[in-house]
C-alpha cells in the first residue's frame, strides 16, 4: 500500500469516526435551558472531524500521489508484527499466566528474535526484568501486579 | 514579623538534619516514580502518604512536596531518552529533548533540564514567599469564564505545535478531542460513548493513550526501521556549551514566570504550563524550524515552567486551601491526617509548619539538582544498551506504568491500540503534540465552557464580563489569527506586485 492510499484510508477512516460521534451526540440532548448538553460536543467535535477529513481526502485527490510504500519492505513488516504480537500476547497472558511469568517469556523470546542471542545474558535479563521489576515494583513501591489465575502457579506464587 | 525574617526562621528548621533528610528522601523517591513511566506523582504520593502518619507534620509535609516536585525532574529522563513521557508535563520534552538525544546530545538535554527545573522551582518558590497575598486575591478572581478563557489560550497555541501541515494538525487536535468525549458529561454526569463498558465511564486514561502514541509508536518506527541503537549519533560531551547556555537563558526565565502565572491558578497545573511555554519559544524564536529537531529551547523553557508551575501549584493550597490538582489534593490530605487546615487561616494559625515547608522547597530543589547533574552522565550511556534490550525493558516499563493505574488490563490494551494508532499517525506525518494538547485540555475547556453557561443561565456574553477572560479571548484570537495572516499578507503583496506590473 503506498503512502496516498494509507492516507486516503485514515482519512476515511476519521471521517466515519466524525460521522459516528454526530449520530451518537444525536442520541443525546443537545441543548438544556442553561447550556450545552451531553449531545453538544459530540456533535461539534464529530462534525468538524468529519468535514476535515474528508477536505483533506479531497485535497489529496489534487495532490501528486506519493507511491513510496507505507511500510517499506516485508522484513519490516514482520518486525513490527512481531512486536505487536509479543504486546498482545504479554496483554493476553497477564492475568492468566501472571505478571512474572508473562513478561519472563516476552524477555526471552523478543530481544533473541530481534538478534540478542547469548543465551547466558538473556536469562539473567528476563529474570531481571520479570522477577526482578515485580520485586522492586511490589515489595518497595507497593504496585501491585496481576498474580496467575491458574491455581498451579498462583500456589507457586506466580 | 516580617516576610523575609519568617523565611529565615522556616529556613532554619528545615535544615534540622531529621527535616534535611526528608527532604532527600522524598526528592529521591520523587525522581525515581517521574523515571517510572505511567508511575505519576498521584501514585507515589498515594503509596507512600500511609507512611507519613506516624511523622511529625513538618517532616510528612517536606517529604510529600519533595516526592511531588522531585517527580517533574525525573518525568523528564524518560522523556529525554526513550520518546516516553514520564507524566503529562514531561509530554513536551519529547518534542525536542529526544531529538537532541538521537543527535548525541541527552546530556546537554539532561542538564539543561534539570538546571532549568531548578530555577524554575526555586524562582516560584521565592515568587510564593514574596507574592503569597496578591497571588492569592488574583486566583480567587479566576472563575470557569476566566478558566474556558486561559484555555482557548492553550488551544490557540495549536497553530504553532502543528508543525509544516495546518490540516493535519487541526486532524490531529480534533482526534485528541475526540477522545475526551467518552465517559461522563461533566455537567449533567450523564454517560455519553461508553458503549456499554463499564471501563469507559471514567473516559479514556488519557497516560494509557500518552504512552502508547509518544512511547510504543517510537518503538515501533525504531524497529521497522531495525534500529540497532537509539543513538544516531556518538554522545557528545555532557556538558552544555556556551551557545547552549546563550539559547537557553531567556526561554528559562520565560519559562519560570510563564509556570509560575499558570502553576498559581487552580486546576491550569504543569502541563498547561509546559505547553504554553513550548509555544511560547517558539514565537519569538528567530529559528521556529528548529523547533521539532532537537531545539535546546524546545527543552529549557518548558522544563522550567513545568517545574515553576509544579510549585507555584500548592500556592492556593496554602493560601486558599483549593486543591488544583490530584496530587496536591493528597498532599492536603496529609495536612487534614496531621490536624491541619490548609487556608486562610494557614500563615496565622501554622506559621512555622508553613515557613518550614517553603523553605524545604528550596533545600527540595538544590538537593534535586545536585542529585540529578552529576547523574546525567549515567543516564545518557543508557542509550548505548542494545536497542533491543533496551526497546524491551521500555515496554515492560510501559505495561507495569499502564497496569499499575487502576489494576486494569483494560487501560494496557487502550495504550497497545494507541500504540498502533501513534504509529500510522506518525508514519503519515500528522504532528502528535496537537493530540496531547487538546487529550490534556480537553475535559477542562467542555467543564469551564459548561460551568460558565450554568452561571449566566445560557447568556454566552458572561466570557466577556470580565477583563481577565475578555482579554485572554483576544490573546487567544490573535494567537490565532496573526500566524495566519501572514501567508495572506504575502499573497496579497504578490498579487498586488504582479497587478502593477500590469
Amino acid at each position: 500500500m503506498s503512502n496516498t492510499n494509507a492516507m486516503r484510508c485514515a482519512l476515511v477512516v476519521l471521517a466515519l469516526f466524525g460521522a459516528y460521534l454526530v449520530f451518537a451526540g444525536l442520541q443525546l440532548r443537545y441543548y438544556m435551558r442553561t447550556g450545552p448538553g451531553p449531545g453538544f460536543f459530540p456533535v461539534w467535535i464529530g462534525g468538524l472531524l468529519a468535514l476535515s477529513s474528508l477536505a483533506t481526502f479531497g485535497a489529496s485527490l489534487r495532490d501528486a500521489v506519493d507511491r513510496v510504500p507505507f511500510i517499506g519492505t516485508r522484513d519490516a513488516v514482520l518486525r513490527v508484527g512481531t512486536v505487536l504480537l509479543g504486546l498482545v500476547l504479554v496483554v493476553v497472558l497477564l492475568e492468566t499466566l501472571g505478571f512474572r511469568l508473562a513478561v519472563l517469556l516476552f524477555a526471552l523470546t523478543v530481544p533473541w528474535v530481534f538478534g540478542q542471542q547469548n543465551p547466558l545474558l538473556l536469562i539473567v535479563f528476563a529474570v531481571l526484568v520479570s522477577f526482578g521489576t515485580a520485586y522492586v515494583f511490589q515489595a518497595w513501591l507497593g504496585v501491585w501486579l496481576p498474580s496467575s489465575s491458574l491455581p498451579v502457579l498462583a500456589a507457586l506464587g506466580l | 514579623m516580617d516576610i523575609v525574617s519568617l523565611f529565615m526562621q522556616g529556613l532554619s528548621v528545615a535544615l534540622q538534619p531529621s527535616n534535611l533528610m526528608f527532604a532527600f528522601i522524598g526528592s529521591v523517591i520523587g525522581t525515581l516514580v517521574g523515571v517510572l513511566p505511567g508511575v505519576g506523582p498521584v501514585a507515589g504520593i498515594a503509596i507512600l502518604l500511609p507512611l507519613t502518619y506516624g511523622m511529625t507534620p513538618e517532616g510528612a509535609l517536606i517529604m510529600l512536596a519533595a516526592i511531588y516536585y522531585g517527580t517533574m525532574y525525573g518525568g523528564t529522563i524518560t522523556s529525554v531518552l526513550m520518546n516516553v513521557p514520564g507524566e503529562a508535563a514531561s509530554v513536551v520534552t519529547t518534542l525536542d529533548g529526544y531529538q537532541m538525544a538521537r543527535q548525541g546530545r541527552a546530556g546537554a538535554a539532561l542538564s539543561i533540564a534539570a538546571i532549568g527545573s531548578f530555577i524554575g522551582g526555586t524562582g516560584a518558590t521565592i515568587g510564593i514567599v514574596f507574592l503569597a497575598a496578591p497571588l492569592t486575591k488574583f486566583s480567587i478572581d479566576f472563575g470557569p469564564p476566566e478558566f474556558f478563557a486561559t484555555i482557548l489560550v492553550g488551544f490557540s497555541l495549536l497553530v504553532t505545535l502543528a508543525g509544516d501541515s495546518l490540516r493535519k494538525g487541526l486532524l490531529s487536535s480534533l482526534f485528541g478531542l475526540a477522545l475526551t468525549l467518552p465517559g461522563l458529561d461533566p455537567i449533567s454526569g450523564i454517560p455519553r460513548l461508553n458503549f456499554g463498558v463499564p471501563e469507559l465511564l471514567d473516559g479514556i486514561g488519557f497516560i494509557p493513550i500518552l504512552m502508547g502514541l509518544f512511547g510504543i509508536s517510537e518503538v515501533l518506527l525504531n524497529v521497522e526501521a531495525r534500529q540497532q541503537s537509539l543513538l544516531g549519533a556518538k554522545i557528545s560531551s555532557l556538558n552544555l556549551t556556551r551557545d547552549d547556555i546563550r539559547r537557553s537563558a531567556m526561554p528559562v526565565i520565560r519559562g519560570s514566570v510563564l509556570g509560575f502565572v499558570v502553576g498559581v491558578i487552580p486546576g491550569l497545573g504543569a502541563a498547561t504550563a509546559s505547553f504554553l511555554s513550548y509555544s511560547l519559544e517558539k514565537r519569538v524564536s528567530w529559528e521556529p524550524q528548529r523547533f521539532g529537531h532537537g531545539a535546546i529551547e524546545g527543552v529549557a523553557g518548558p522544563e522550567s515552567a513545568n517545574n515553576a508551575g509544579a510549585n507555584a501549584a500548592l500556592l492556593p493550597l496554602l493560601t486558599l486551601g483549593i486543591p488544583g490538582s490530584a496530587t496536591v489534593a493528597l498532599i492536603m490530605g496529609a495536612f487534614l491526617v496531621h490536624g491541619i487546615t490548609p487556608g486562610p487561616f494557614l500563615f496565622q494559625e501554622h506559621s512555622q509548619l508553613v515557613w518550614t515547608l517553603i523553605a524545604s522547597m528550596v533545600i527540595g530543589n538544590v538537593i534535586l539538582l545536585i542529585l540529578n547533574l552529576p547523574l546525567v552522565g549515567l543516564w545518557a550511556r543508557f542509550l548505548l544498551i542494545p536497542y533491543p534490550i533496551l526497546f524491551t525493558l521500555i515496554l515492560v516499563f510501559t505495561i507495569i506504568g499502564t497496569y499499575s493505574i487502576d489494576s486494569s488490563i483494560f487501560d494496557v490494551g487502550i495504550m497497545l491500540v494507541f500504540s498502533v494508532v501513534g504509529y500510522v499517525l506518525r508514519k503519515l506525518n500528522f504532528p502528535l503534540a496537537p493530540v496531547a494538547l487538546t487529550l490534556v485540555l480537553g475535559p477542562q475547556f467542555e467543564t469551564s465552557l459548561g460551568q460558565s453557561l450554568v452561571l449566566s443561565d445560557g447568556d454566552f456574553t458572561i466570557f466577556f464580563r470580565s477583563a481577565i477572560s475578555t482579554t485572554l479571548i483576544v490573546v487567544a484570537l490573535l494567537a490565532v489569527l496573526l500566524p495566519l495572516a501572514k501567508p495572506l499578507t504575502r499573497r496579497l503583496a504578490r498579487l498586488r506586485g504582479r497587478d502593477s506590473e500590469v
